[in-house]
């Protein structure tokens, strides 16, 4: 079976996306990322999509859950590259992507990620909204 | 049936029927063969590239659609695998869902070049 190969690189997980996405690509993709940050104890999960001409709205779900499911396990993900196309037809597409951190680079997306690491110590019981009850 | 609907609206509109193409939705892989047989299609006809990339989107999700579900009448998200038929349509200028009781359904749409 096809897979999307994950890269470590310290604490992060580096995916780039360069074939066409089908359905069973993404869901493994899901699957093989959950088991990579535990595994590997990631905190934090780059995805590069600029290859990518087109994101429907399965591989868009896929992509929320996949930044659900890494804040879930205590790492973040931001998705990088976006084509200007792609983003103007998500928008229209009714699927904005609220809860996906993006950066236009991948070097903006690791400062990202440095970022936030910082903002959230892995110690300690966290909320996920700090302040929240 | 279908070519009489084809029919009248090419005769309305006097499209140009520049060539056409058939194929099955079975896989997911076929879904990822319909995306680039409308690409290929909309760059031979120099859509923008804004545009191509929706067409190129609406194929998918009417792709996707027609491998779960078979085209169902009305805008079903189903069981919420795409926004289905109803994220296709916003996607286009003009979509069109016809349905017969035992024969299946049709779903046409129009993107037309600026």
């Amino acid at each position: 079976m096809d897979r999307i190969p994950i890269l470590k690189l310290g604490n992060f997980l580096l995916v780039t996306i360069q074939v066409d996405m089908y359905d069973q690509l993404a869901i493994t993709l899901q699957d093989d990322l959950t088991s990579k940050i535990v595994q590997a104890g990631a905190k934090g999960v780059l995805i590069d999509i600029s290859s990518l001409e087109v994101v429907d709205s399965f591989m868009g779900r896929m992509l929320a859950n996949i930044s659900e499911m890494t804040r879930v396990l205590d790492a973040n993900t931001v998705v990088v590259g976006m084509r200007p196309a792609v983003a103007i037809t998500l928008v229209e597409l009714g699927l904005s992507l609220p809860g996906v951190q993006t950066a236009l680079s991948v070097d903006k997306g690791m400062a990202l990620l440095n970022a936030m690491r910082e903002e959230r110590p892995s110690e300690g019981l966290r909320e996920r909204k700090p302040g929240a009850a | 049936m279908r070519d009489s609907v084809n029919g009248n609206l090419a005769q309305l509109r006097q499209i140009a029927v520049i060539g056409s193409e058939t194929m099955a939705i079975r896989t997911d892989s076929d879904i990822v063969q319909a995306r680039h047989l409308v690409r290929r299609w909309s760059n031979q006809i120099q859509l923008s590239l804004i545009d191509q990339t929706k067409l190129v989107t609406a194929s998918s999700e009417l792709a996707r659609n027609a491998m779960i579900y078979g085209i169902r009448d009305g805008f079903t998200t189903g069981s919420g695998l795409g926004l289905g038929l109803g994220g296709a349509k916003r996607l286009v200028d003009e979509f069109y869902i016809d349905s017969k009781v035992g024969e299946g359904t049709r779903v046409t749409v129009y993107k037309w070049k600026q």
